[in-house]
């Protein structure tokens, strides 16, 4: 569990008056909780990560604050699923560390019954930002691309740079030969 | 009039002592006609280059910055004629506060081909979420006649790409969209250089991007780009009132808290975020081009200036508000209002 991240989520919880919330990052196409409060043992579900505010909040990088009708089905998908409730508050802000955006942070419920105000957002932004620096992944493994992203990349440099991709595609058959 | 009456006289006018009276232009002294002009006068005046007689060197009826009123600007328009690209998770074009505005078969899905490359099918689709279409019922309710057209970029799994939002702009652009409402962004630097080179494009063809500020502090392409027109909330409830920010890169403030929205599948809800605030300002800027066709992005922000709350209301001549006054005033208005500048200057401090 990583503390830093379950400090900032609890703070964010309480300054907002928030009934429960969590952490979510992204994991192919689903999202996995990383951190959670009032919610039980969550770290580590995957929950599916199409639809949702995580996922849109996720892939717009805009926060948002929502009071879902009780009819939409959104509302309750992805955690909120998951844990069985029907949010009538939602609030999901990016957590994001340098260009990146490697979280959400998602809130839900108020304990005065209301919606998350403007403050809130302001307030779970400020929050979110150091929860993405706590988010940053390990710099020994930040640089290394996705098999499918080495593939494309390859594709391009042998359209555009012939020789570069033989110098390239030499080295990897090396590697490759010696396990 | 007897005959002996010598009748008015006309002495000579003495230079010295008389009164000087202002002249026009070209008038001579003592009413002279003026002399032949020197025969080069007769040559046509050369005009300064890429000048022309045309509608679009002023605006008709305003003789001057003052005379932009919110009147002159929308009074009686309706968005028609207008063309508003939604750059977003798709619109639910059944939903019916859309009301049938939606143009279905002329949207667009952008989305990662196998080759990973962005590929554009044409065709009606759903919203996968249902911010489009609250973006697009923002705008319709302000401008009931224009027409819309959802151009998905937050595809299945709502996997946002930066090169896939990139492709859907381009291809909004290259449709030649009077407005393009821009409700998400990336932070991604790699991309801001494309982003920079699109949003010019879009500028010098006529398309008016109107974007969503970004709230953190990080940057996030191209809200903060001068070719489009950044756009974060105040605490209106007036879908008409919007501000001018004197700290770009966000430039206007429009509602975006507590908003009844549109959503997916015919619902509403209520939302707050930047995001709606950009297409209040979308509304507002079609029912401008409906009115003024020939108006120019630059034109377009230049009357939203002038048309601003904050500058219509300002104590002192339209222009001459500074910050200081501008945030007062915003707190006269809505209690609260300097929360929304601080949040902006925020962003745009780090910008």
């Amino acid at each position: 569990m990583n503390v830093v991240l379950q400090s900032i989520l609890g703070s964010a919880a309480d300054v907002t008056g928030a009934q429960q919330g969590w952490v979510v990052v992204p994991d192919g196409d689903a999202l996995e909780v990383v951190a959670a409060v009032n919610s039980g043992d969550l770290i580590g579900v995957t929950v599916q990560g199409d639809t949702g505010p995580a996922a849109y909040v996720l892939a717009s990088g805009q926060p948002m604050a929502m009071m879902p009708r009780a009819d939409d089905p959104a509302a309750t998908s992805g955690v909120a699923a998951h844990v069985g409730v029907r949010p009538s508050a939602v609030l999901c802000v990016p957590c994001a560390h340098d260009d990146e955006v490697l979280g959400v942070l998602e809130l839900i419920d108020k304990r005065d019954g209301g919606g998350f105000t403007f403050d809130d957002v302001e307030l779970v932004t400020l929050l979110a930002g150091i929860a993405g620096a706590a988010l940053r992944p390990d710099p020994a493994t930040r640089e290394v691309r996705s098999p499918e992203e080495l593939s494309t990349e390859l594709r391009q440099l042998a359209s555009t740079d012939p020789t570069a991709y033989i110098g390239v595609a030499s080295v990897l058959e090396a590697l490759l030969a010696r396990g | 009039m007897a005959d002996d009456d010598p009748g008015p006289t006309t002495p000579a006018p003495d230079h010295d002592t008389a009164p000087m009276k202002p002249k026009r232009p070209g008038e001579r002294p003592g009413g002279a006609p003026p002399p032949p002009p020197p025969s080069h006068v007769d040559e046509p005046e050369p005009r300064p280059f890429g000048t022309r007689e045309s509608v679009a060197l002023r605006l008709a009826g305003v003789e001057s910055l003052e005379g932009l009123s919110p009147e002159w600007a929308w009074g009686g328009s309706t968005g028609k004629g207008v063309r508003v690209a939604v750059v977003d998770s798709g619109i639910d074009a059944d939903h019916p506060d859309l009301e049938g505005c939606v143009d279905r078969d002329g949207g667009v899905v952008v989305s990662l081909g196998e080759d990973g490359e962005p590929m554009v099918t044409p065709g009606p689709h759903e919203d996968m979420f249902g911010h489009g279409t609250a973006c697009a019922g923002i705008i319709h309710r302000l401008a009931p006649d224009a027409r819309i057209t959802s151009i998905r970029v937050l595809g299945a799994g709502l996997s946002g790409k930066s090169n896939v939002f990139l492709a859907g702009l381009a291809w909004a652009v290259e449709q030649g969209f009077d407005i393009v409402n821009l409700s998400l962004g990336t932070g991604k630097r790699d991309w801001a250089l494309p982003f920079y080179e699109l949003c010019d494009r879009a500028y010098f063809r006529g398309t008016f991007v109107v974007t969503a500020a970004n709230n953190m502090s990080r940057p996030s392409f191209p809200s903060l780009y001068a070719s489009v027109t950044s756009v974060a909330c105040n605490l209106s409830r007036d879908p008409f009132r919007f501000h001018y920010n004197p700290e770009p890169p966000t430039e206007f403030l429009a509602p975006g808290i507590d908003v009844e929205v549109s959503w997916r599948g015919g619902t509403r809800q209520q939302g707050t975020g930047n995001s709606y605030a950009a297409p209040h300002l979308s509304g507002i800027a079609a029912l401008v081009k409906s009115k003024h066709p020939e108006l120019r992005p630059f034109q377009m922000k230049t009357v939203l200036w002038a048309t601003a709350a904050n500058v219509q209301e300002a104590p002192t001549a339209a222009g001459r508000l500074t910050a200081a006054l501008a945030a007062s005033r915003l707190t006269a208005l809505g209690g609260r209002a300097t929360t929304a500048l601080r949040s902006v200057s925020r962003s745009s401090g780090t910008a």
